[in-house]
């Protein structure tokens, strides 16, 4: 067994909650409000249809393989050369979403906060941190999720209720003007984030009760949508339904007024949302590096932790050369291209098992579950 | 910049490969050195402005024909 290490339910949901919410919250009510204008709070709701479906196809997998992560059923489904040419286009997914989710981060940093700085100490230095974070093993990081996430969800829910005194509910009527579609159109960018609790995957097989993994994401993603929803809700209201504006929930937070004495708390926001996008890159980027070495199948994923830093750094830097582009491509491309990998894939490879009635036997009983260290 | 990049290189490699060698994993040692190959050429290439493939053009021609048809069904833009 690769990782030796197991974190609770509980810790599940936190890291599937940074995983979504690590960038979803600043670069959302843009996207959602382009389309979707004042109705731009409901766009999450079409979102989760979408996470909740992943989660479905994910955990409906992991029922019928327990105790294997997504690359090693695949090769039981489609056999040994198929199997691990899609497990390479697995891990090119997860590397490349990763290197995208870094270059969002860097890029509101410098956009926001440090202008002068070169991006690349942003890249390297989120991603080593990702790495150590990464090296800890697993459970570290469902530790430092479980840690992280009540100052990062307690301080998403404040902004809001800070906000409330400039809010003007008028903004956000008529509801519904064009009906239906651009609703849905502003939900599929961020549909495409929801689907990123298909890493779910990978981690299943080390939650301490796997069979309740469903019920645990499917709570995730619920936080997660209400948690977006509130966001777009005050962004229009505040701003109205064209916001125009790169990071809105940064500007909102620069908005705060409270007693003439509490004001330009974004920082503060940023140092908060910096913590949680470290463990949302740790995500992938721990799920790239198990991937990777169940495929080659070495004995200690820790080797292939740096090489993958190195690439995830390089292909941040190339893949896009402006921050439009990288909007351009979150807004249009990813919708689509997310979803590919989230569901499209996984959901035909449970058809073919289901038609092929391929199953593995459960696996056999943890002889201690209840430890807590780490073996590896 | 190159030189900086191959103390950064030469610094991680150190680190790492010794511990490989010393404990015979040859097997981890193929992949670390196959995937690290890859990071330090794809590196020096952007250092070099040597013109490399970027597989986020391809993704993005490859979907967008999707992309703008499902675009347009739902917001006629």
């Amino acid at each position: 067994m690769l990782e030796g290490g197991r974190i609770s339910n509980r810790q599940l949901i936190f890291l599937m909650l940074f995983t979504v919410l690590g960038t979803a919250n600043m670069f959302l009510p843009a996207l959602a409000a382009e389309h979707a204008k004042q109705d731009a709070w409901l766009s999450p709701f079409f979102s989760m249809l979408e996470g909740l479906w992943v989660v479905f196809i994910i955990t409906e997998l992991g029922r019928r393989f327990p105790g294997k992560t997504l690359i090693e059923y695949l090769r039981l489904i489609t056999g040994p050369v198929l199997g691990t040419g899609l497990g390479c286009l697995f891990i090119f997914w997860m590397i490349h979403t990763n290197a995208i989710i870094i270059r969002e981060f860097a890029e509101l940093i410098v956009t926001t906060m440090m202008p002068e700085t070169p991006i690349i100490i942003f890249l390297a230095t989120i991603t080593f941190t990702a790495a150590l974070l990464v090296r800890a093993g697993l459970e570290v990081m469902g530790r430092t999720a479980e840690f992280l996430s009540p100052i990062f969800l307690g301080t998403f829910v404040l902004i809001p209720l800070l906000v409330g005194e400039i809010m003007k509910p008028e903004n956000l009527l008529p509801i519904l003007e064009k009906g239906i579609k651009p609703v849905i159109a502003g939900g599929l960018a961020p549909g495409g984030w929801f689907g990123e609790v298909a890493l779910l995957g990978m981690l299943l097989p080390y939650l301490r009760e796997p069979h309740k993994g469903r019920q645990a994401v499917a709570l995730a993603v619920g936080v997660i949508t209400v948690n977006l929803s509130v966001t777009g809700f005050a962004v229009t209201a505040v701003f109205g339904p064209e916001p125009n504006l790169m990071f809105p929930f940064l500007t909102l937070a620069q908005n705060i007024r409270v007693a003439e004495f509490l004001e330009r708390i974004e920082s503060l926001i940023l140092v908060v949302w910096v913590a949680g996008v470290a463990v949302k890159i740790a995500v992938f980027y721990y799920a790239a590096v198990l991937a990777t070495a169940q495929l080659t199948g070495v004995k200690d994923y820790r080797c292939v932790v740096t090489p993958i830093g190195v690439i995830l750094t390089v292909l941040a830097i190339i893949i896009y050369d402006n921050i439009m582009e990288l909007v351009n491509f979150v807004a249009r491309i990813w919708p689509f291209y997310g979803p590919t990998f989230e569901w499209v894939i996984p959901a035909l490879l449970l058809v073919v098992a289901i038609v092929t009635r391929k199953k593995s036997p459960p696996p056999p009983e943890d002889p201690d579950p209840e430890r807590n260290v780490g073996t590896h | 910049m190159v030189l900086l990049l191959t103390v950064i290189f030469l610094a991680l490699i150190a680190l790492e490969v010794p511990k490989l060698v010393q404990g015979k994993m040859w097997r981890e040692l193929a992949v670390y050195s196959a995937l690290m190959f890859l990071g330090m050429f794809l590196s020096y290439a952007k250092v070099l402005r040597i013109k490399i493939p970027n597989p986020d053009e391809w993704i993005r021609h490859l979907y967008k024909p999707l992309s703008e048809a499902v675009f347009h069904y739902l917001t006629g833009k």
